[in-house]
């Protein structure tokens, strides 16, 4: 073989090897993958908003709220914010997870529920410069809270909720497990109606 | 060529009579008395041979992979045994089987007694998944916080410690290989049944120790 | 006059992950908002995805290889669903920009270019709020991609001093005294333009760059946002988020306008 040919071969090698290995490294997200990392995204969020309504409630005892403030600032990235708007202020206020939490908790109704409407959607996951996957889920809510005098609080809410999914190892029972992390950051929330 | 003709059969004739005396005398000599005995021997002899050599070609056989169960194999090798040959190459042979054999059904031992303890463990793990699913719904349904909380405490008792592994399975491609969810530990995913009220229902796998208590689980998501 | 409600059906198909509709305890829910809000553009993916008929009328993701991914039937029945009904946009520019987008095979990507996100932030300066509009593009990383401030307006300072009067300048013979009269030049703020060239015009971005370095300039809040889009060659158009209980709301054309140009570069002077 001369010497040009076999060189061809080796950079040709090694050229398949490098894009081999890139698309390892920025792995490809199937539109298989991503239904099942959508769904699990969306577990996360409702997930959310079953602590939201365990915070919410009076009957929830303070230290089990603080146990599971504590698990849904799990949820989040350290330094994610929720932006919060309404109708008549356009300005956004920001709130750490752990203090949207506590003002949850302040309000100190007697009864919060949270309704899913039947709509959500669920952006493309766009790859970011470190690697890691962002998307973002919408969804709408309706948040109710009421007082056993009867005082009730109604509100409609768009929110725009960022995941981040990456792909991780860990060691589990001596054996390397590859899962995706999934965890959400800034929270959008914008009130629609009354 | 009158001449020629006469040259030609006068040699025809006197082998023609040579042929008759060998005949004559062939009749005489070959009488039953000595010559069918020695043919009979003959024979026998060759049975013998061909019977050692079907033997040791059979013995051969059976230490290849022809299809044969070990319990076969070692049916035959017994009918072989049996047929007491006598033969020093065929001994040589039933030896080898022999020890061949022993190896088999060792390794067929073994790998029964593996398959039994597996099918032990996998008993086991499902009779234990089953309590554990017990306590999930219990977890889930609990009618109170403390409710709740007493159930998480019961279920521990099935696990190795409150650390032990829990894996999730949120799909699994064509090829086998599985992506999972992040990795918890029982005692947060207790919590998180008593929070959310919902569980995973299919137990992908479970690892039990010694103690039989669960040191891994692998749930399969709905 | 478009018959757009013939189409609304498209997106009113029930919920893409009907299982999801057991998440919440829906006995509060409007059925009608639930209706709305499935017709409504929820995000600019969305839009993109509706624009290009990458989505099912459901809302299911078409990928590549599915029989309808950027059919041109769907495209004509989408796109004018993405038209602000209130903003006064003609039909007729309507069916010409559907027909132009379709025939030619143009679709929308954030990563075409061409896609500038104006941004409405409150700053406070040394404790006095401002309201100035960033204009941010996505930029291609190496890996993956990420949107940059591109440019500042709307700073009212920099509004200040910015007209000549021409009663105040540093007179022709200034050179001749080494300049010394410079310290009139920088005591006038009001008539500062008056002392630079005729064309100057100050750089938002290098100000608030400067300005946040110091740390006189504080972050607020943001106040909103709107994207300019140039992708169709020919068009320009405006993308806004209208948050009403109607089918026809989300994110939405809400301005629309041919260009003579097919791909101006700087959008600074609309």
């Amino acid at each position: 073989m001369n010497m040009s040919r076999l060189l061809f071969t080796i950079v040709l090698f090694l050229g398949l090897g490098g894009a081999l290995f890139s698309q390892e490294k920025t792995l490809e997200i199937t539109p298989e993958r991503k239904r099942a990392i959508d769904s699990l995204a969306l577990e996360k969020v409702r997930d959310l908003s079953r602590y939201i309504t365990l915070v919410g409630n009076k009957s929830t005892p303070f230290s089990e709220a603080q146990r599971v403030i504590d698990r849904a600032v799990e949820l989040f990235s350290d330094d994610a914010q929720i932006g919060v708007s309404s109708l008549n202020r356009r300005e956004i206020r920001y709130f750490t997870v752990r203090r949207y939490f506590d003002h949850l908790m302040a309000l100190n109704y007697d009864q919060v529920t949270v309704e899913w409407y039947n709509i959500q959607y669920v952006s493309d996951l766009e790859l970011q410069p470190d690697g890691r996957y962002v998307g973002v889920i919408t969804i709408f809510q309706k948040f109710t809270g009421k007082t056993n005098e009867g005082l009730k609080y109604e509100d409609t809410t768009k929110k725009d909720i960022t995941i981040y999914v990456e792909k991780k190892q860990t060691q589990i029972g001596g054996r390397l497990v590859d899962y995706w992390d999934v965890w959400l950051g800034d929270v959008r929330v914008a009130h629609t109606s009354k | 060529m009158k001449y020629r003709m006469v040259h030609f059969i006068s040699p025809f004739f006197r082998y023609k009579t040579l042929a008759v005396c060998l005949l004559l005398s062939a009749a005489i000599l070959g009488s039953p008395g000595c010559s069918g005995r020695k043919k009979a021997e003959k024979a026998a002899q060759e049975q013998r041979e061909q019977a050692v050599q079907e033997a040791i070609e059979k013995l051969k056989a059976l230490m290849t992979n022809n299809g044969m169960t070990v319990a076969e194999k070692r049916a035959e090798w017994n009918r072989i045994k049996n047929l007491n040959l006598n033969h020093p190459e065929v001994d040589q042979w039933l030896a080898k089987v022999d020890e061949y054999l022993k190896q088999e059904e060792q390794r067929m031992a073994e790998e029964k007694a593996e398959a039994d303890r597996r099918a032990a463990i996998q008993e086991r793990s499902a009779k234990a998944f089953q309590q554990v699913l017990t306590h999930f719904e219990r977890i889930a349904n609990a009618p109170t916080i403390e409710a709740a909380n007493t159930h998480i405490q019961e279920a521990l008792t099935l696990f190795a410690s409150a650390q032990v592994p829990v894996l999730i399975v949120i799909s699994t491609s064509p090829s086998g290989s599985k992506d999972y969810d992040r990795p918890t530990t029982i005692r947060k995913y207790l919590d998180y049944i008593k929070d959310q009220r919902r569980y995973e229902r299919q137990a992908e796998q479970l690892k039990l120790d010694e103690q039989g208590k669960i040191k891994e689980l692998e749930l399969l998501k709905q | 006059m478009m018959n757009w409600g013939r189409f609304l059906p498209l997106f009113l198909l029930p919920g893409l992950l009907s299982s999801y509709g057991l998440m919440g305890q829906n006995f509060g829910i409007d059925p009608n908002r639930e209706i709305q809000l499935q017709a409504s553009t929820k995000q600019i993916n969305q839009f993109f995805r509706r624009f290009n008929a990458e989505e099912a009328p459901d809302g299911q993701r078409w990928y590549e290889g599915h029989v309808d991914f950027r059919s041109p039937y769907f495209r004509r029945k989408y796109i004018p669903l993405l038209i602000d009904k209130q903003a006064g946009i003609p039909d007729s520019l309507t069916s010409a920009f559907v027909a132009e987008s379709v025939e030619n095979n143009q679709y929308l990507s954030l990563h075409a270019g061409n896609f500038l996100a104006e941004v409405q932030v409150v700053f406070a300066w040394e404790g006095r709020l401002d309201t100035v509009q960033l204009m941010l593009s996505v930029q291609e990383e190496e890996i993956g991609s990420k949107w940059v401030i591109v440019g500042v307006q709307g700073i009212s300072q920099l509004t200040v001093g910015y007209k000549d009067t021409g009663q105040v300048f540093l007179h022709p013979m200034s050179h001749e005294i080494e300049f010394m009269n410079l310290f009139r030049a920088f005591q006038d703020a009001e008539n500062l333009h008056s002392y630079v060239k005729e064309d100057f015009s100050p750089d938002g971005l290098s100000v608030l760059w400067y300005e946040i370095q110091r740390k006189r300039v504080v972050f607020k809040s943001v106040l909103g946002v709107r994207f300019h889009c140039r992708q169709i060659p020919g068009w320009y158009f405006v993308l806004q988020q209208k948050l009403r209980p109607e089918l026809n709301s989300g994110w939405l054309i809400t301005k629309l306008e041919r260009t003579r140009t097919p791909h101006p570069q700087s959008i600074r002077n609309e």
